[in-house]
């Protein structure tokens, strides 16, 4: 059977994402200064990462599983990271 | 980079070994362990010292090595040398040869010493990447080697050595792993001749190649994990996360304000002894009064403050390797934010109710500057042990016998000082220290038990910063002031001739009387003298700016003298009053309720004392949280602001109370 291929889904903020959710980085809205150091922290475009609580703070792991590491943001960075859930 | 400025010999390298660099930098992301490494390497030969105009500390060893004598030289974590943080600068400063810690000579380092988690390579590869390309002489030291191996992760090193062009060292700090081969690794330490990226996204599309050349893993979610994600949303939950810090910060402050008092008394027992000593073998005179009063007690009001910072600074250092200290700043951020303040402060501000000095330090973990001079203009705001003499001493005139009063009026003076230093928060986030706060991202360390001897070197080498960088100027202070305080001498005074006089005619018959009037002589003599110091000129001379808040002469002798340290504030008044320092004595804290002015009127009436508790809540009346303010703020124009506006405060708020309880009574 062929199947049509599955649209990407859209970026929604990161703060919309549910516990346990997994997602892609796809863009923030920080300023350059703040989006630097997230970056830096392992936080870069297309990563992959999961959500272990919501709210403030928002935690999430970043990278695979078996390595990476475990970020804490305030829910007002958690709003301007676009993520793509997947 | 860093050779010492002050050493003559410079470690040179044996012909017989190989050549080792003799300078070395240790860089690497927050949380690799790199610390715990540095303890390792380092042993007890290791000193803490600051980057000049900041607040960020190197921690620098010399090593005694088979390889040869080496500086090491430990950095502060940072994720990338290109942001514009505080860390980064003083990375870059430090790789280029432009800064270097307190106390040495900036030159670039010989060789740098990259640490990279091994159970986060690919990000620590970012950072590998930026440092290799400044071609200075390096090794890798791939760290945590047996909690990536927990993890299923396997590293090739010799793979991962090829690719980078340098010298690879996997070790373990906690098994011991590969930690003997670092420093004969050192000896081979080169420049990569290798080409690095220079922008973010080339830089991680070139770490992403190599971590996948060098690492392999097993994609499994292991216990630990889930563990962590449990004790996390339990640490940062909105209520049962806010219960959990209260109960450990009161473990901590508890720890602090008693365990602390036990060094603390034998310090002040062994320098009054140290003073006795001096005074009996020294014959009387100046120089003897100088040692006695003036230096030894001014070593002594150093030293005291010590076992408070270095408890302080173990804790927090503790707390700090647990993991936990990083979840808690995010809870208290919640509560302190409305008034400025960030999560970081809360543990500065808790333990500032113990002392001012070791909290003002501890505000160096407030990653923000603006945030960070806030908490630090507003620490001595809390009610440190020093002013607890103080409010027994005035709580007990103003509600003698009721002990419920003064447990009440006790509690108002920790009250009245939490909101003054809370709103003077919010009042120098919308003035001085306007900005937007950085929001919080903090990466969460894993959880594990706390290194001891760590925390005990960390706690250490804080407490010889503090008597090193604070001690000389208290001294000297100290010094001047007791100075003002015993100079000029006096003649006896009248009243005492006359009851010497009255002493020789009874002697004989009755030798008991005699005692009491050449002690009650005595007595006159010592009050007689407080008045003629230069301090007691300056004090009557400046009552009248007192006056308003119902201090006579005597009292302003008290406030002035207590400038120094607000404790001296009850031994002046008993100098003064009683003509004795022994405020322990009942029989003087009764005089000193019933003293009177030198018209007849009582010098505490229930006016003046609400108005000197509210003014010892407010003033700063401590010369030592000024010198470590000037020096931690990075100027003395935020001690004398902090000052500034603490004794206005403090003058504003003790006069309206008296005015307005005179006019009420």
């Amino acid at each position: 059977m062929i199947t049509a291929p599955v649209a990407p889904k859209s970026p929604i903020r990161l703060s919309q994402l549910t516990r346990g959710q997994s997602a892609r980085l796809d863009s923030t809205t920080l300023d350059s200064g703040e989006g630097e150091a997230l970056r830096a922290m392992g936080l870069r475009p297309e990563c992959e990462l999961k959500v272990c609580k919501m709210g403030e703070p928002c935690i999430v792991t970043i990278g695979s599983k078996a390595g990476g590491c475990r970020i804490a943001l305030a829910k007002r960075l958690a709003d301007h990271l676009h993520v793509r859930p997947c | 980079m860093s050779e010492p400025t002050t050493t003559a010999s410079e470690p040179t390298p044996s012909a017989s070994k190989p050549a080792i660099p003799r300078t070395v930098a240790l860089i690497g992301n927050p949380n690799v362990g790199k610390t715990t490494l540095f303890n390792t390497l380092a042993g007890r030969r290791q000193k803490t010292a600051n980057f000049p105009g900041t607040t960020q500390d190197a921690h620098i060893a010399t090593i005694d090595s088979p390889e040869g004598v080496l500086t090491l030289v430990d950095l502060p974590g940072i994720y990338s040398l290109t942001l514009d943080q505080s860390e980064s600068v003083i990375c870059r400063g430090v790789l280029e040869g432009n800064t270097a810690p307190e106390g040495w000579r900036a030159r670039p380092p010989e060789a740098v010493m990259l640490v990279l988690d091994g159970t986060n390579l690919l990000r620590n590869l970012r950072l590998a990447g930026e440092v290799l390309a400044r071609r200075l002489p390096s090794v890798v030291v791939v760290s945590m080697a047996d909690a990536a191996s927990r993890r299923g992760i396997h590293i090739d090193a010799d793979r991962l050595e090829a690719l980078l062009g340098v010298p690879v060292v996997v070790v373990s700090s906690k098994t011991k792993q590969g930690v003997n081969e670092i420093l004969p690794t050192l000896a081979r330490a080169r420049a990569s001749e290798f080409e690095f990226p220079a922008d973010a996204a080339a830089l991680e599309l070139w770490a992403d190649g190599v971590y996948a050349d060098v690492a392999s893993s097993h994609d499994e979610r292991d216990e630990d994990d889930r563990l962590t994600d449990r004790l996390d949303r339990a640490f940062t939950h909105p209520v049962v996360g806010v219960v959990l810090f209260a109960a450990i910060m009161t473990g901590l402050f508890w720890v602090i304000f008693k365990l602390a008092s036990v060094p603390m008394d034998m310090i002040d027992t062994l320098f009054a002894s140290l003073g006795g000593f001096v005074a009996q073998t020294l014959p009387a005179g100046p120089i003897r009064d100088l040692l006695t009063d003036g230096v030894i007690a001014g070593v002594g009001g150093t030293v005291i403050f010590l076992p408070q910072i270095v408890l302080l600074f173990f804790l927090i250092a503790v707390l700090e390797q647990t993991g936990y200290l990083a979840r808690a700043a995010f809870v208290i951020d919640r509560l302190l934010r409305p008034f400025g303040l960030p999560g970081h402060a809360f543990v500065p501000l808790l333990s500032a109710h113990a002392c001012a000095i070791p909290a003002i330090m501890s505000a160096r973990a407030v990653p923000d500057r603006r945030d960070r001079l806030a908490t630090i203009l507003v620490i001595p705001f809390m009610s440190c042990s020093a002013r607890i003499p103080v409010y027994v001493l005035l709580t007990q005139i103003l509600f003698p016998g009721s002990s419920t009063k003064q447990a009440l009026a006790f509690t108002m003076c920790y009250a009245i000082g939490i909101a003054a230093g809370l709103l003077s928060a919010i009042l120098a986030r919308g003035t001085l220290l306007r900005g937007k706060s950085r929001p919080m991202a903090l990466e969460l360390p894993r959880y594990q038990l706390p290194s001891l001897v760590g925390a005990t070197k960390q706690a250490l080498g804080r407490g010889w910063l503090f008597v090193r960088k604070a001690g000389t100027v208290i001294l000297a202070i100290s010094v001047v002031l007791w100075w003002l305080g015993a100079y000029p001498g006096s003649e006896p005074s009248p009243i005492a001739d006359g009851l010497r006089e009255q002493a020789a005619v009874v002697a004989e018959t009755q030798p008991t009387q005699a005692d009491e009037l050449l002690a009650q002589a005595e007595m006159e003599d010592t009050k007689y003298a407080a008045r003629r110091t230069f301090l007691g000129r300056i004090g009557a001379t400046a009552q009248p700016i007192f006056a308003p808040m119902g201090a006579d002469r005597q009292l302003t002798v008290g406030i002035l003298a207590s400038f120094a340290a607000r404790e001296v504030f009850v031994s002046t008044m008993a100098v003064q009053i009683a003509g004795t320092n022994d405020t322990e004595d009942e029989g003087v804290l009764a005089a000193v309720s019933g003293a009177t002015r030198d018209d007849g009127s009582l010098v505490f009436t229930p006016a003046t004392s609400w108005a000197m508790l509210v003014f010892f809540v407010l003033a700063i009346q401590c010369l030592p949280t000024l010198v470590v303010t000037a020096k931690e703020a990075g100027g003395w124009k935020w001690a004398g602001l902090q000052f500034a506006w603490m004794s206005s405060l403090a003058y504003i708020a003790a006069t309206l109370v008296y005015q307005i309880l005179t006019r009420i009574a």
